[in-house]
């Protein structure tokens, strides 16, 4: 609904492969998986920024490892 | 920023007319006015003398204590992830609503992946049956929820949206098609209903 602006992206063949399989097992096109990947980097970064801890847990150990944005 | 992005019919439904209503993507200090200066007092006066589930329920007032300013504030710096909506009518707000892009569904047609996931949605007081003698405008909570399909279709999400509805407002989500995959402890034991591709289509088609 905003307004679009066009980029060019130069991605590596393994990046540029890495994006396909994404998208291709999202359903979504390049342009929307890089949007997605840009909201959860924002929203991942802005956690810790403001000071809080992003863990993953293992459902059945209960395991958490900490996730690091650099 | 606040930007029209569409004008949609409603309903009046004392003169029995249609009327022009904008879409705007973002809101502005009038609508957080309009909610401040003639949607809380509305609640105020409609408000029970007990206060309990039932009897805010039953007055159709089940979100009077969502704070839209501090909403507006909480999202400012999160653009990417949340979009807020505003429906104007005959130069006032009728209906708000704010939904997260960053949200995976639960349904099995389509688990795991991205939907629209409505976080509130909510119509001015004098629209609501019960609340009010004479409501004025229907249409307002379907055309909000017709802009998050649209904003789903848009982001390549297919149509798909998700929300937890309050209980009031259980019945017209199962009434456009949404499907009820239970209650969700984590939100207060709220039913969670999401909406498949093809019931968006449908939806859309009327």
């Amino acid at each position: 609904m905003n307004i679009k602006r066009t980029m060019t992206l130069n991605l590596s063949a393994s990046e540029m492969e890495a994006l396909e399989v994404l998208s291709e097992h999202k359903g979504l096109s390049k342009t929307a998986l890089v949007k997605q990947a840009l909201r959860l980097f924002q929203s991942i970064d802005g956690r810790i920024e403001s000071g809080e801890k992003v863990f993953f847990e293992n459902p059945k150990t209960k395991e958490k490892a900490e996730l690091m944005v650099l | 920023m606040k930007s029209l992005i569409g004008v949609y019919d409603l309903f009046n439904r004392q003169t029995n007319a249609y009327e022009d209503a904008s879409l705007f993507e973002g809101i502005d200090e009038k609508n957080l006015q309009d909610f401040e200066t003639h949607w809380i007092p509305l609640f105020h006066e409609a408000k029970p003398d007990e206060i309990t589930r039932e009897t805010i329920l039953a007055a159709n007032m089940e979100d009077a204590g969502w704070e839209w300013r501090k909403v507006e504030s909480d999202i400012r710096d999160k653009k990417l992830l949340y979009e807020i909506f505003a429906l104007e009518c005959a130069g006032i707000t009728q209906g708000l609503m704010l939904v997260n892009k960053l949200y995976s569904g639960k349904h099995p047609e389509h688990e795991g992946e991205y939907l629209i996931y409505v976080e509130l949605v909510a119509t001015a007081p004098w629209n609501r049956d019960r609340l009010v003698p004479s409501p004025v405008y229907s249409g307002v909570g379907r055309t909000l929820i017709s802009t998050a399909i649209s904003l789903s279709i848009d982001e390549e999400f297919k149509g798909r949206i998700g929300l937890h509805s309050l209980l009031g407002a259980e019945t017209f989500y199962t009434n456009i098609g949404m499907t009820d995959l239970g209650k969700d402890e984590k939100k207060n034991g709220l039913r969670y209903f999401e909406m498949t591709e093809e019931s968006a289509t449908a939806f859309l088609k009327g």
